[in-house]
């Protein structure tokens, strides 16, 4: 994408991934969903992980799987409304850049 | 390299940390090349390299990862774990200006050298960090300085979103500069101490006895001067009283000389016009007409003994004084 995402707009991505699963979900999982909307390195999502955990935007817990255990992510209600506020800041700004590119002769 | 390997490897690296600090991290990439099952092999050259993983863990826990890199849409980018060639080559060429702080221990043997394709995409997010940094207000804006990702370097700025671990670390960088600052200062401040005694003292008797010789010579020189004076102006006014009677009897002689000889001539012939009146009369005329001729006469010897002779000598005797002197110090010279 030619168009940069800042830290803002990741944390929001991830966070809206992680909301989608109210049971939660794993890091393999949420680094491809992310991927499927945005070019990120399987290696590199694992801070971005621990640092919404850190603010307490995202909780952990461990459950057995196949024989092991697996690291489940879920959102947290400070999550949720960060979430929030980032979703209404994303519809404001994202149908004003609409609006411009729709006004735009080409 | 299976993915137990490669996690091993990992583990390895991070040795030196405490495992409750490493286990989650570790746990992470493990439990995601489990999951990734077929694709791990895929995975695994997306990660780069056991030594890459290591450093992004290590950088986390040590919680610079806010120094180094930034969080964009292509996840966590750092230089410093950019690309494993890209490290190792920015690595070489630092390593001869500053010390690795640090940051993961890479060994180039066990590096992977070819990762065409995730090099390429590496480099592909890369354009977009710079620009993401600018518009990110959430995480606290890192200044040029501290994305440098080079502890040692100071110049850190820190933005509000920084962690108590990077504050921690910053005061401890703090600590080492002011210690730098006062190794720095100690040295100086220790010769200062040790040069000072020695060479004032020596200063110090060399002036004293300047103004010792100083006072000496004023008061020498005013108890001294006043006689010197005296001495040399009255030698002096000797001097040129005996000149000047000698030239006033030189001028008394020549004048009287004139006069008696005038004077002789005239009582002569006064006394012979006498001695046909009064021949006794005109007799004592002529005598004492002849003795101020006589007179006159002897002063015409004084004056050609005087002028002639005296004179010349004295001239003379001045002008060989001169003379010597002007010699010797051409001798001198």
């Amino acid at each position: 994408m030619v168009f940069n995402t800042g830290t803002a707009l990741l944390d929001a991505i991830v966070l809206a991934v992680v909301s989608k699963d109210a049971m939660g979900t794993y890091g393999y999982k949420i680094t491809q969903d992310v991927r499927g909307v945005i070019d990120v390195s399987e290696s590199t999502l694992y801070p971005v992980l621990r640092r919404l955990q850190r603010d307490e935007c995202l909780e952990t817990y461990d459950m057995a799987f196949d024989g092991r255990n697996r690291r489940y992510y879920r959102i947290t209600e400070k999550g949720r409304v960060q979430l929030n506020l980032y979703k209404s800041e994303w519809v404001g700004y994202s149908g004003k850049i609409t609006r411009i590119f729709e006004e735009a002769q080409i | 390299m299976s993915k137990d390997e490669f996690m091993k490897r990992v583990e390895y690296l991070l040795s030196d940390l405490p495992e409750e600090e490493t286990r989650d991290a570790l746990d992470y990439y493990r439990d995601y090349l489990e999951e990734a099952g077929e694709a791990a092999e895929e995975t695994m050259r997306e990660f780069g390299s056991p030594e890459r993983i290591a450093s992004i863990i290590r950088s986390d826990l040590q919680g610079n990862l806010a120094d180094g890199g930034e969080f964009t849409d292509a996840g966590y980018t750092d230089e410093r774990f950019r690309e494993p060639n890209f490290q190792l080559a920015r690595r070489e060429q630092d390593s001869r200006r500053k010390p690795e702080a640090g940051q993961g221990a890479y060994t180039d043997g066990a590096r992977n050298p070819g990762e065409p394709e995730s090099r390429n995409r590496h480099h592909g997010d890369g354009m977009y960090t710079k620009a993401a940094r600018e518009s990110d207000t959430m995480q606290g804006v890192y200044t040029d300085a501290s994305r440098n990702s080079d502890p040692g370097q100071g110049a850190y700025a820190y933005g509000p979103g920084e962690t108590p671990q990077s504050e921690e670390r910053r005061y401890r960088q703090e600590g080492q500069h002011r210690n730098a600052d006062g190794y720095g200062n100690g040295p100086g401040a220790g010769s200062g101490a040790d040069g000072r005694p020695g060479s004032p003292g020596r200063g110090g008797s060399n002036q004293g006895m300047k103004v010792l010789w100083i006072i000496l010579a004023v008061i020498g020189v005013t108890t001294l001067l006043p006689a010197l004076l005296g001495f040399a102006g009255s030698a002096f006014g000797i001097l040129a009283a005996a000149a000047a009677v000698l030239l006033v009897m030189l001028f008394l002689t020549a004048i009287l000389t004139l006069v008696f000889l005038v004077a002789g001539v005239a009582v002569i012939a006064a006394g012979i016009a006498a001695a046909f009146v009064n021949p006794i009369d005109g007799m004592m005329c002529v005598g004492a007409g002849l003795v101020l001729l006589a007179l006159g006469l002897i002063g015409i010897v004084l004056s050609v003994l005087v002028y002639g002779k005296l004179l010349p000598w004295i001239f003379g005797g001045i002008a060989d004084g001169l003379g010597g002197l002007l010699h010797r110090r051409r001798r001198a010279v």
